[in-house]
């Protein structure tokens, strides 16, 4: 079986979309980790130690993939400073 | 061990080195080399301020006592930047847009510039600020108390510590804080040296972490099993507390007076805010890195010191001198930092919503008339910094520095957060108005005295234990601790909850039910619709404002050149020559805007008011809030670019044409005058020599005669001189004799020569040696005619009773210019455009004994030269400015 | 007594050649240099004849003349009009205005001497 390439209009647009998406589901992630440990806290003490290395590893992982983020849509074309879909603001326009 | 006195020499030393850095980095910014002021990192590291003495100090106190609860401080903020998209955008976004100068301006301005708004805000933001600012004190003394029992002495007297630190801190504040009125209100002094104060604190926190973890325990691993053994080994998770304390810390990031100052009015990029969206989160990550660690250790080794101190008592225990002394400039650069920038954001807001309104009401005169409204705000900005430093003190001295300070971080934040539904809501929506914003904001700060600030100073304050337990006069539902008999709720989660819900339900209610005024329409839309069209704030109809008032008044507020290059530069976007631009609805809304980065938009809107008069709001403006789809914005903003050339271009056609018609005017009247001119001598040369001729005369008489026919006939060939040298200079055939020389010569030739003229009266002169030592190349025997010109002009038509000349040397644009400001009644606007004209004397006073031509020379002459003259209006007398050649 | 004539003139020195030639043919000279209150000055003094000038500050000569001749009090009084812009418009315009008659700037003295005897009847 052969895969035909499929015509995708404005691919990097589509892209940098996307990751603004990401960038805006962001602190909803980061929210529901950091309440995690409220699951089941009536019934079960935990141990400060493994809890605290818990979030420590939730709140690294977010700034990570904030910061991988950022990171792609400065290299997409309109940089950080614009969104593609909001009228009235262009990608030179910072 | 460290000395006492060594860690005072130390502290001034470090309090020195921070002098320069702001000194520094404003002089930077000055003179053009502060790129690296915009540096994502540079705003990175200010929003440093965040973390406070409390959070350095006290961090580490919190998980001695609570265990992880501390790190929820850090995790609202972290969600709020890491959602930068969202809410920090927009908010940047409307900043740059609105010029906004602090919260309350935000506030104000979303609900129609309401001062009312204002006010409330600044109100609660001062009041909620003032025991933070005592607890930064209070962590400054104690940290300094610590050293000095080790020394075994004490400290002598807190209260006079406190009250120095405090003194010294509004002078740092004073001096780089209110330097100078900027139009954007940035203070890069002040923020490079938060930078680098948030670099020693956390560099210190990291030092002492690693010393803990490393130093005195063995490794991670051996930390681990100190927690285990430690009284915080079990997690005591409360969710409600949980949950509440990460929305607090999020909302009170949005809303602190200090964070706003830092993340959104000193923003200059949103660059900045991308980087600074992972990259902060990072830093409070680092901070928070080693708190559970040391705090282990410090309950460990020193199990009855004061847990917010281990910071500095751990490795004081250790004889770490070295190490406790960075610690310890950690901890101030914790406490001096946010200090300043709350002292800052605070003045802004008391300055532009208190005083200055009342200033401005009390002056019935209006703006444009009432001395320079510049040093009006500086003076109200530093009076307003050594109040708020004041009132932090005071704080200070009347708690008595007691343990209670402690917990007021939390409850300052629970009165600021109050602002965050109404600005949330005036972000989003439309439909919020002015009376739901006053309302939730009263409601919510209500609320939050009487359930939280109230009852935290115990039973000496107004709450005693009786209304606690209790309620008001005996009625249980309003218990401050148990609103509406639901028990058994945290305190702080109680308040903040009840207030909250209270608030936004107010603010909801208050909008819903309230119709706002057009200009909160317009606000509301601009604010709501920021990306879409980030250029349009609006304001003014047709303007029937003077220009040359509103100039007189931008200059007082902005600074003369400021002032002037903006109007020449809406002149030359008009297609006019000048400084005096048409008032058209584009331009005053454009000069309110650079207004109210000086002195807010309140205040901004009530003063262009106060000249401009009449309505603010038309309804074609009411049509622009209307017209909600993308098409119809777009299409009629072509329409109105399309309308606008057209306008321009009429414009420009209608003034070529005017210059027509005045110039075949102008050559009739020209013959016609010269004809005058020259006919006027020989009548009296004429007649006098008749009679002369006649004979049988007294010697007296004749020779009474022959002198006056002699006067005339001088007057007749300086006239002849003149035109000639006008012709010739018109022709273009003249040839420059160009030569070194110096400004200060030049003038001194002029002054001199000037000073010789025969029926002008004494002028008393006013230069600044200091700027007039300037090379020139160029034709000075020229340039020194045309400032004996100006100076024999000044001195003949200067109808002042003492007449005075000011004469300074101003840079602008690149280029040097002579002004020269004298203090008569100046010419009337109508006569400004023709005084460069030949003949155009103004008024026909004979004995001033010139023809006209003077000025027509002047322009001729520097023309040639490749400099220009001008008149420059609003000055208070007569003004031109010499624009010296390249 | 000679017949009194007023000058209204603003230059100082012909006002002096002015004054000096016609005193000495035997009028009684008065003099006003202001275009504002020239008016005034005509009642105050009521002249046999004016000598007015063209180009006066505060106001145009042929402003002033144009009050006389609507004034029935001053409707009458011979007017001499004194201009140094000898152009054939001035001189239409003051025809139209009802001056008596006109002069350029410079004039002869003799001129002057003729022409005011003429206007206020021999003399």
């Amino acid at each position: 079986m052969t895969r035909r390439p499929t015509t995708f209009l404005a691919r990097d647009t589509y892209r940098r979309r996307r990751l603004i998406d990401g960038l805006r589901v962001l602190p909803f992630l980061g929210a529901l980790l950091f309440l995690v440990p409220l699951l089941g806290a009536e019934t079960t003490g935990r141990a400060t130690a493994y809890a605290g290395m818990y979030l420590f590893a939730a709140w690294f992982l977010l700034i990570v993939g904030a910061a991988l983020m950022i990171r792609a849509l400065a290299r997409a074309p309109g940089g950080v400073g614009a969104d593609p879909l909001e009228p009235g603001s262009r990608g030179d326009e910072v | 061990m460290v000395g006492f006195n060594l860690l005072i020499f130390v502290s001034l030393a470090y309090v020195g080195f921070l002098f320069l850095v702001a000194f520094w980095g404003d002089r930077q910014a000055r003179t053009g080399h502060g790129g690296w002021l915009r540096a994502p990192i540079i705003y990175t590291l200010s929003l440093s301020i965040y973390c406070t003495a409390w959070t350095f100090y006290g961090a580490v106190g919190y998980a001695a006592r609570s265990g992880l609860e501390f790190v929820t401080i850090y995790l609202g903020p972290t969600l709020v930047m890491v959602g930068w998209w969202w809410v920090l955008r927009k908010l940047v976004r409307i900043g740059r847009a609105q010029r906004i100068t602090s919260i309350a301006d935000l506030i104000s301005s979303r609900y129609g510039k309401s001062n009312l708004l204002g006010v409330l805000v600044t109100l609660l933001a001062v009041i909620g600020t003032t025991p933070y600012i005592a607890l930064q004190l209070q962590s400054v003394v104690l940290s300094f108390s610590v050293f000095a029992q080790q020394g075994g002495e004490g400290l002598a007297d807190p209260e006079a510590t406190a009250f120095w630190v405090a003194v010294g801190l509004a002078a740092f504040t004073v001096l780089f804080g209110t330097r100078n009125l900027d139009a954007n209100e940035r203070h890069h002094g002040v923020v490079t040296a938060i930078a680098v104060e948030a670099v020693v604190k956390l560099v210190a926190l990291l030092a002492v972490g690693i010393f803990v973890v490393w130093g005195v325990s063995g490794g991670p691993a051996d930390i681990v099993r100190t927690i285990e053994a430690s009284p915080i080994d079990r997690w005591d998770l409360q969710g409600p507390r949980w949950a509440t304390m990460i929305f607090l810390s999020a909302a009170a990031f949005l809303t602190l007076p200090r964070m706003f100052q830092v993340l959104v009015v000193e923003n200059v990029d949103e660059k900045q805010l991308a980087t600074a969206s992972w990259a902060f989160p990072f830093y409070m990550f680092l901070m928070s890195l080693f708190v559970v660690p040391i705090a282990v250790v410090g309950l460990e080794i020193l199990p009855d010191g004061n847990p917010d101190l281990f910071v500095l008592t751990v490795p004081l225990h250790f004889e770490q001198g070295g190490l406790a002394m960075l610690t310890f400039l950690g901890g101030f650069s914790s406490a001096t930092s946010m200090v300043i920038v709350a002292a800052i954001a605070l003045s802004t807001m008391v300055s532009n919503h208190i005083v200055m309104p009342i200033w401005l009401s009390a002056r019935s005169g209006g703006a444009a008339m009432s001395g320079d409204v510049r040093q009006v705000v500086l003076l109200s900005r530093r009076m307003s910094i050594a109040g708020v430093l004041g009132l932090g003190w005071l704080y200070y001295h009347l708690s008595g520095g007691s343990e209670a300070l402690a917990s007021i971080g939390l409850i300052s934040f629970a009165g600021v957060a109050q602002v965050l539904p109404s600005m949330i809501g005036g972000l989003f929506w439309r439909g919020a108005t002015r009376v739901g914003a006053a309302l939730g904001l009263t409601v919510g700060f209500a609320v939050w005295a009487y359930a939280l600030f109230l009852p935290s100073f115990g039973d000496a304050g107004m709450m005693t234990a009786r209304v606690l337990a209790e309620g008001p006069w005996g009625i249980g539902w309003l218990r401050p601790q148990a609103f509406f008999g639901v028990e058994g709720m945290d305190p702080v989660v109680h308040a903040i909850f009840w207030s909250m819900v209270l608030n936004t339900g107010c603010f909801v209610l208050g909008s819903l039910l309230s119709f706002p005024r057009p200009i909160e329409r317009l606000q509301g839309a601009q604010f709501v619709n920021v990306f879409e069209h980030s250029r349009t704030a609006q304001g003014w109809t047709r303007g029937n404002a003077e220009s040359e008032d509103l100039l007189v008044m931008a200059q007082r507020i902005m600074g003369a050149s400021q002032a002037q290059a903006l109007f020449q530069e809406e002149s030359a976007r008009q297609g006019k020559d000048g400084y005096l631009p048409d008032t058209t609805p584009d331009f005053l809304r454009i000069l309110e805007r650079e207004l109210s980065g000086s002195v807010g938009a309140a205040t901004a809107h009530a003063m262009v008011g106060q000249i401009v008069g009449g309505a603010a709001v038309s309804v074609d403006d009411l049509m622009a809030v209307a017209d909600e789809t993308q098409q119809i914005l777009e299409y009629s903003s072509q329409l109105e670019a399309k309308s606008e050339e057209l306008a321009r271009t009429a414009r420009q056609l209608q003034e070529a044409n005017e210059k027509l018609t005045s110039l075949s005017i102008q050559k009739d009247a020209f013959l016609s005058q010269i004809s005058h001119e020259l006919r006027t001598p020989m009548t009296s040369i004429r007649a006098f020599s008749e009679i002369l001729k006649e004979g049988e005369m007294a010697v007296e008489d004749t020779r009474k005669y022959s002198g006056i026919i002699q006067d005339e006939a001088i007057r007749l060939t300086r006239l002849l001189d003149d035109l000639l040298d006008l012709s010739v200079l018109e022709a273009g055939q003249v040839t420059l004799n160009v030569q070194s020389g110096n400004l200060t010569d030049v003038l001194d030739r002029a002054v001199s020569a000037a000073s010789t003229v025969r029926d002008g009266r004494p002028l008393s002169i006013k230069r600044t040696p200091s700027r007039e030592d300037v090379a020139l190349r160029t034709d000075t025997d020229r340039l020194a005619q045309v400032f004996i010109n100006l100076i024999a002009n000044a001195s003949k038509y200067c109808d002042s009773a003492k007449p005075r000349l000011a004469i300074s040397v101003v840079e602008q644009g690149g280029r040097r210019h002579v002004d020269f400001v004298d203090n008569g009644t100046g010419i009337p606007p109508e006569s400004q455009v023709v005084i460069f004209e030949k003949f155009s004397r103004l008024s026909d006073q004979q004995k001033a004994g010139g023809a006209g031509l003077g000025l027509a020379i002047c322009r001729e002459i520097m023309s040639k030269l490749g400099g220009g003259i001008t008149y420059l209006p609003g000055q208070g007398g007569a003004a031109f400015r010499v624009t010296l050649p390249l | 007594m000679g017949k009194q004539v007023l000058l209204i003139e603003d230059e100082p020195n012909i006002i002096e050649a002015i004054s000096f030639i016609l005193s000495r043919d035997g009028w009684s000279v008065a003099t006003h240099a202001n275009g504002e209150t020239a008016m005034d000055a005509v009642h105050r003094h009521a002249p046999d004849a004016l000598v007015l000038d063209v180009m006066l500050p505060g106001r145009s000569g042929y402003d002033i003349l144009q009050d006389l001749r609507a004034n029935p009090a001053t409707a009458d009084i011979p007017v001499l009009m004194l201009t140094a812009r000898g152009q054939k418009k001035d001189r239409e315009v003051a025809d139209r205005l009802g001056a008596t008659r006109f002069m350029t700037k410079p004039f002869s003295n003799a001129e002057v001497l003729t022409v005011l005897r003429e206007i206020t009847g021999g003399g």
